[in-house]
């Protein structure tokens, strides 16, 4: 059994929409843990939660309440309550968030939106270009597309940019909001061969799935929500 | 590695800054802000411009400051670049002497010949309005060289040589060098802007409002240009802007300012995402 990377413990989110004097419900009380080299999928209906939990340890939504520890290879943190500074420089380092949108400055070349996280790790920029090109090729990122900007791109391209840009710097916990969504097998099988080359390199992977025959390929643990009851 | 030994320190340690124009009276904080909804004094109406404002900026990073026109936002570039005084507070800044010792200095009361060479040698200026960066009277390359002489370069070689890589590199085409401001596109002369404040290599660049009024494509490669420049010189920036989508591509925290008062501040993405003042909410909203 080895250490968790993350452990979740007793996190809340509502949201309280001041304008319309309304509070909207979260998650309330999710616990579980993510492993290194595992990925643990995150399931449920619509309106469970998933992406709540997803940003609360992003930190994109401050949770009510709970802990979020992220362990690292300098220590470890309380995302829910580490101070901002703190929080940016764990994202530069230990934790990636691989949405399903990327957004990239619209003049930048594939290449270097992938070196880009390495440069700001302080990595020369020859090594960056070379280890952003590494993934890409791991990728199957096509070589004649590698100094073209992202925004020309398929969906399918995009994603596996995306992927890599978070993969780059091997980070200790990875974030992955449905990886394979919209994109076809062939795109989709890329993307898979790269989790599970993740997973070996000993990320923990944490991943919204919503197809459950991903989830039998690629996850050791499954956590699953359930819409939190609608607060008064 | 995360954790040092000698934690770095702040270039900017902003506490309580304050500027009320007018005579003021003892009631302007407690009857302006957030509560009463106004920045004017209803006892003497004096304009609160900026109320109790503190926050830090550390080497290398971009704050964003957001808010609405009168939220105080450019009060505060203003005073940062000591075209203002402050009425209270201040505003430590860290940086370095000319024979390198380290040297702090308040920003809201340094005055005389220091002031001027803070402005000429340690702060840049970008504003909005390019009258107000350019001398309109010379050339591009003129307003470079007239920075970097007020920067104690002497060689005419030199000053020649450095105004022409900096033109290049925010992507002046070498043409246009001699040609007067008054004769360039809004974006270009933003872009001669941007390479003015540069010259000295300054610590602390301010942002006002630098693509307001621009087309989006001339917008996003201003904002490309500014983030490529951050990373290769890693000088610290102030962003002011009303405009969410410029905080979001640039800025990793941001305050947001109302009446004077900063009422909301935390990473620029739980701000757009998950933002908890009502009047954050308001923004956020109507801009989406």
């Amino acid at each position: 059994m080895s250490t968790p990377v993350l452990i979740v413990h007793g996190l809340a989110k509502g949201f309280t929409l001041h304008a319309a004097g309304k509070r909207l419900p979260g998650i309330e009380g999710v616990s579980f843990t993510a492993a290194a080299g595992r990925l643990t999928a995150l399931v449920g209906p619509s309106g469970a939660g998933k992406s709540t939990v997803m940003k609360c340890i992003w930190r994109t939504y401050l949770p009510d309440a709970g802990a979020v520890v992220l362990r690292h290879a300098d220590g470890s943190d309380d995302l829910a309550t580490a101070d901002e500074r703190r929080v940016l420089e764990l994202r530069r380092r230990a934790l990636r968030f691989v949405t399903q949108f990327l957004h990239v400055l619209p003049r930048q070349s594939a290449l270097a939106v992938v070196a880009e996280p390495l440069l700001g790790l302080g990595v020369a920029a020859g090594e960056a270009r070379e280890r952003a090109a590494a993934q890409l090729r791991a990728l199957a990122l096509p070589e004649h597309l590698w100094d073209l900007p992202p925004a020309t791109f398929s969906g399918g391209e995009k994603q596996r940019v995306n992927l890599a840009r978070g993969l780059v710097v091997r980070p200790d916990l990875l974030l992955l909001d449905e990886p394979t969504a919209s994109l076809d097998a062939r795109s989709a099988g890329l993307v898979e061969e790269a989790v599970l080359a993740a997973k070996a390199a000993g990320t923990a992977v944490l991943a919204i799935l919503h197809d459950r025959a991903l989830v039998e390929r690629l996850a050791e643990e499954v956590v699953e929500l359930a819409p939190a009851a609608a607060a008064a | 590695m995360i954790d040092h030994a000698g934690e770095p320190q702040p270039i900017l340690d902003a506490a309580g800054l304050t500027r009320i124009h007018g005579r003021g009276c003892p009631d302007c904080l407690a009857l302006t802000g957030d509560g009463p909804g106004t920045n004017i004094c209803p006892r003497c109406r004096s304009v609160v411009a900026l109320a109790g404002v503190s926050f830090r900026l550390w080497p290398g990073e971009i704050l964003g400051v957001m808010g609405e026109s009168g939220s105080g936002k450019s009060s505060l570039a203003r005073l940062l670049h000591l075209d203002d005084r402050a009425t209270a507070g201040q505003a430590w800044w860290r940086g370095e002497d000319d024979d390198g010792s380290a040297l702090r200095l308040d920003l809201a009361a340094t005055d005389g010949w220091r002031a001027r060479w803070l402005r000429d040698r340690r702060l840049g200026m970008v504003h909005q309005n390019p009258h107000l960066g350019l001398n309109f009277a010379v050339s591009a390359g003129g307003n470079i060289a007239e920075r970097l002489l007020c920067a104690g370069e002497g060689s005419f070689a030199a000053v020649r040589r450095r105004a022409l890589g900096l033109l290049a590199r925010t992507e002046v085409p070498r043409g246009r060098v001699d040609h007067k401001p008054g004769q360039f596109s809004g974006g270009m002369q933003q872009r001669v802007q941007i390479a003015r404040a540069l010259a000295p290599q300054p610590s602390l660049l301010l942002l006002d409002e630098v693509t307001t009024g621009l087309d989006c494509s001339v917008q996003a490669r201003i904002l490309d240009l500014i983030l490529e420049i951050q990373r290769e010189t890693g000088v610290a920036m102030v962003v002011v802007t009303h405009d969410l989508g410029v905080v979001r591509l640039l800025a990793g925290r941001t305050l947001v300012m109302r009446h004077g008062r900063v009422v909301e501040s935390g990473l620029t993405d739980q701000i757009l995402e998950d933002p908890q003042h009502p009047y954050t909410q308001q923004l956020v909203s109507a801009a989406l």
